[in-house]
């Protein structure tokens, strides 16, 4: 109670009652919203879903939407709530969900451990394996009504099988590919054709037209040729395969056809990939020319940045993903220039670097993306799962990827105008030298990487830091082998809670068992068990343990 | 004059703000058994008022403190799967085979010593608008400087990091505009040479003081600001001990702290700081702040300019307007003028107000990141040139996934702060 000073008496409208009331007020009404939304969820005549994402691109909110629309039509009683939260609030607000209960029905999974990290998959998310053998009904209407719900996806369902625990936890949506966007109108001004760049040649030919344009036109210092959302590093990628595909051959120890980042880093013990080697240095000195035809200092250039400079016509070249391609063209459309995309075009034969070029790199093995999980605790499981049935059914895909301008993932669903370039291309090769093996070799070949690709250092310093940190005892190749060897040998544990789990069911229900999952899951024990793949490697491919990282190694067969 | 409310009585003379229990008058008088009983019932009452409060602080600010120093014996990574008690492991890694983590410290040191630099710009704000006749102006004023306050943190960084962009950015465009950029284009030929001369920083004497200056493996220029440091610290504990009396020492160890720190920051500047090939960004006008690897630090310092804070202006000012107007009337009537009032009454009388900004400035910097992680990413930017305390925390555990790691180097953190602000608090005079 508030004292009025000026009365000596107690006064009943002071500033504390006002705060209570305030206090009342707002609990009954957050009280009030709260029980009706529970009695809305909890309604017995109409079955409620609720989808969580992270996609607040341009179009994607409203293309789920449409696709929601569309359900609801044929599926009267089912309300479908579709909750954006933004991605750099998602983590906490998911984890919060998750831990409370009270998620929603459907999770985009990524961004927190809790929905990437398998022990807490196994946690809170339903296991689809067994679900989604059965055909897709939503596709009865066409060629696929008898093939797998799986089969019926561009990467097989790749994109939501957890490798750990060698089961389903989620059916991916849409694809993601990284591709280079043209201003034509921009190029035609500059070099007096709108000629799409066919080689990296051509495609630095012009990047120097534009240049002189710049120059021309009084310009100099507000254009330039490319500008990348991602940094350098994504367009690298996009070179890393054609230029060191052909170490596979040499590198793959496993013969996975991949070249792992441990496999590189034997290589690099070996001296059989070098920093020096004739296609190391040819990708590192075309990515410098691009690096050239950046601004000066772009690591500074963050991804609204660089859409923002291609928006107003003072980049030629944008590099970035599929997510961002209704973004643009719609700023394309505003501005008023003409948009293309393309691949990024790799060195013709009789280019420099084009000698070590071995080929494209192969798309059709990416996995697909906006992945969704079914939560635990979902009240309505199995309506939840029908909905994510017509979402990647050849219709409801179609839906959801045109209008947002996603690559559909639905075999045959026909993308966008705006999305067939960016449908994957199958021809090409997979494997590639990666450098970057643990998180300190990353972040040095992060940051001093990008000091040469932008000028300010010469290669010979990159090279001097990135051999002094992978060969540093304490964080470099060794420490991360070894790291890596510690949590195969710590994964034992999810493994054996998958088969625990397998035995389980087949006790309470005979037959019930997922016999080719055992097999593969025993399988990873047997081969993985304690981190005897790791230990293998080290035993035939090291020479010895100089700084005796694996003293403490005790090995335990089964 | 009393005021009476139900129950509780507010004391006349007792000192302000002491309250007493019902039937107490605050005066002096022997406790009754009725008296004690109802006094433990109102204290009972008053702790279980605190109650909510107290849980609140031990659930959500305690406890999680307890989970840091827990997992900070840990070798953990954020999950269920690995969670292993190793003893002192993490920290004997922090201090035996992770440089990283120390050379961050370097740029923490640098920041530290430009941010109390900083501060001043907010103490003569504070003063400026303390000394302002009109009451009117002073009110709009105030309000001017509280309106940015609401802006949100991340909207000025994206503001800020506009004005840096290389391209378009504004601080390019003043360059340009005012000549300066050439300024910056003849000193970086200058210092670090153009292929025709070698370069201040490239000639023999600065290659001595670069190269040659160590000893027992640690450079000159940081055996000289240690000494610094540690004679600014013998004068404040000297002061400490002679409080009443004379100190004859205390002017040779502040001159000989002022030459050391003064003479070392000189040659750090000169020859050490400055890049020994030179940048070559400058001549097109398009410099890329954040971009170059030399350049982010100095970017960093200048981020803000004027580095006037809100806060740390209203501050000072609450401080300045407790300064009774005796105070100035008697300064006067000595003829003290306006630098006088400053330096023998203003700043003194502030001090608890800066001792406070400068504990919050100390604990912002040693322990931000977010700053830098927005800025420059989790490797802090090219050459990881922007890699604070406080990002390689982060980086060790969001990226390389070593929590437990993560703790420990918080905890390091937590006790050099904790030195650092028992130090302000023991030796920041403040002189009433």
């Amino acid at each position: 109670m508030s004292i009025d000073t000026r009365e000596g008496k107690p006064s009943r409208f002071g500033g504390n009652l006002i705060g209570v009331v305030m206090l009342v007020v707002a609990f009954t009404v957050s009280l009030i919203v709260a029980t009706v939304n529970t009695l809305r969820i909890e309604r017995p005549s109409e079955t409620v879903i609720r989808i969580a994402h992270w996609q607040l691109e341009k179009g994607y909110r409203e293309a789920m939407q449409e696709a929601i629309e569309e359900y609801q039509r044929r599926n009267p009683g089912v309300k479908i709530e579709q909750m954006g939260v933004t991605e750099k609030l998602y983590n906490q607000w998911v984890n919060t969900q998750l831990i409370s209960g009270t998620a929603p029905d459907l999770c985009e999974m990524g961004h927190s451990n809790m929905l990437t990290k398998d022990e807490y998959t196994v946690k809170y998310f339903i296991p689809l394996s067994s679900l989604i053998t059965r055909p897709n009904p939503y596709n009865a209407d066409n060629e696929l009504k008898d093939t797998p719900w799986k089969e019926t996806l561009l990467d097989g369902m790749r994109g939501g099988f957890r490798e750990g625990l060698q089961e389903y936890y989620g059916i991916p949506t849409t694809l993601i590919s990284m591709r280079l966007f043209v201003n034509r109108t921009l190029l035609k001004e500059a070099t007096g054709s709108d000629a799409l760049p066919k080689t990296f040649g051509q495609w630095m030919e012009q990047c120097r037209a534009i240049r002189e344009y710049a120059k021309r036109t009084g310009q100099e210092r507000t254009m330039v040729p490319v500008v990348s959302c991602y940094g350098i590093q994504s367009i690298q990628g996009a070179y890393e395969v054609p230029f060191t595909s052909s170490y596979e051959r040499m590198l793959d120890l496993d013969l996975n056809g991949e070249v792992l980042p441990i496999e590189t880093y034997i290589g690099y013990r070996k001296k059989q990939v070098t920093l020096q080697d004739p296609s190391m240095q040819a990708l590192f000195q075309a990515m410098k020319t691009v690096g050239d035809q950046m601004q000066l200092g772009f690591s500074g250039m963050d991804r609204q940045t660089a859409q923002f400079t291609f928006a107003n016509q003072r980049a030629a070249f944008l590099s970035t993903g599929s997510w961002d391609a209704s973004g643009v063209a719609l700023q394309a459309e505003t501005a008023g220039f003409e948009l293309a995309v393309i691949q990024m075009p790799l060195p013709a034969m009789d280019e420099p670097f084009g000698a070590y070029i071995r080929g494209r790199q192969n798309e059709a093995s990416s996995n697909g993306a906006g992945v969704y999980g079914v939560y635990k605790n979902s009240r309505n499981a199995e309506r939840a799962l029908d909905f994510l049935m017509f979402l990647t059914s050849r219709e409801g895909n179609e839906i959801l990827n045109q209008r947002s301008e996603w690559p559909p993932l639905t075999i045959g669903a026909k993308p966008s105008k705006l999305m067939e370039p960016f449908q994957p291309d199958p021809r090409g090769y997979n494997a590639r030298v990666n450098i970057s093996f643990g998180p300190r070799v990353a972040q040095a070949v992060t940051a001093e990487m990008v000091n040469f690709y932008q000028g300010f250092a010469p290669f010979s310093e990159f090279e001097r830091i990135y051999n002094e940190v992978i060969f540093d005892p304490r964080r470099g190749g060794d420490w991360a082998w070894w790291n890596e060897y510690d949590l195969r040998r710590r994964d034992v544990r999810n493994k054996e809670r998958v088969l625990a789990q397998d035995l389980a069911l087949e006790l309470i229900n005979p037959g019930s068992r997922d016999a080719g999952r055992t097999r593969r899951a025993v399988l990873q024990q047997l081969t993985r068990y304690n981190g005897t793949d790791y230990l293998w490697l080290f035993r035939t491919q090291r020479e010895a343990d100089p700084y005796q990282v694996w003293k403490d190694f005790q090995p335990v067969f089964p | 004059m009393s005021t009476t409310t139900t129950g509780l009585t507010r004391a006349p003379a007792g000192g302000p703000g002491k309250i007493h229990p019902p039937g107490s008058t605050g005066t002096t008088q022997a406790p009754s058994a009725g008296g004690f009983w109802q006094r433990g019932k109102l204290y009972i009452v008053l702790m279980g008022l605190m109650l909510p409060s107290l849980i609140g602080l031990l659930l959500f600010t305690y406890y999680p403190q307890y989970g840091a120093i827990k997992y900070s014996f840990f070798d953990w990574d954020g999950s269920e799967s690995r969670e292993e008690f190793i003893g002192w492991k993490n920290y004997k890694d922090a201090f035996t085979v992770d440089p990283l983590f120390w050379q961050s410290f370097k740029l923490v040191l640098i920041l530290l010593a430009a941010n109390v630099i900083k501060m001043w710009p907010s103490i003569m704000a504070a003063i400026v608008l303390h000394r302002l006749k009109s009451e009117r102006f002073q009110y709009i004023y105030r309000v001017l400087f509280v309106v940015p306050m609401i802006i949100p943190g991340v909207v000025s960084l994206l503001v800020w990091k506009s004005f840096y962009d290389g391209n378009t950015g504004a601080l390019n465009a003043f360059l340009n505009a005012t000549g300066l950029m050439q300024v910056l284009d003849w000193l970086d030929r200058t210092m670090a040479g153009d292929g025709v001369s070698t370069g201040v920083v490239n000639t023999a004497f600065a290659k001595a003081v670069r190269d040659q200056f160590e000893i027992f493996g640690v450079h000159g220029i940081w055996w000289m600001i240690i000494i610094g440091v540690l004679l600014i610290i013998a004068r404040m504990i000297s002061g400490n001990i002679r409080k009443h009396r004379a100190n004859p020492a205390a002017p040779f160890l502040s001159g000989g702290a002022a030459v050391m720190i003064v003479v070392a920051l000189g040659l750090a500047l000169a020859f050490c700081t400055w890049p020994t090939r030179p940048m070559n960004v400058f001549s097109l006008g398009t410099t890329p702040w954040l971009g170059n690897p030399n350049l982010i630090i100095p970017s960093v310092i200048f981020w803000g300019f004027p580095w006037v804070g809100t806060v740390g202006v209203l501050i000072y000012l609450a401080g300045l307007q407790n300064i009774s107007t005796d105070v100035y009337e008697a300064a006067e009537l000595d003829g003290v003028g306006s630098i006088g009032k400053f330096f023998q009454i203003e700043l003194p009388l502030i001090m608890t107000q800066v001792r406070i900004n400068l504990i919050f400035m100390t604990i912002g910097t040693i322990t931000d990141y977010g700053f830098f992680l927005l800025l420059l990413g989790p490797y802090g930017g090219p050459g990881s040139k922007g890699m604070v305390p406080g990002l390689y925390m982060y980086s060790a555990a969001f990226i390389e996934q070593r929590f437990g790691y993560a703790c420990a180097l918080g905890m390091i953190l937590f006790v050099i702060l904790l030195a650092i602000t028992i130090f302000y608090q023991r030796y920041v005079r403040v002189d009433k």
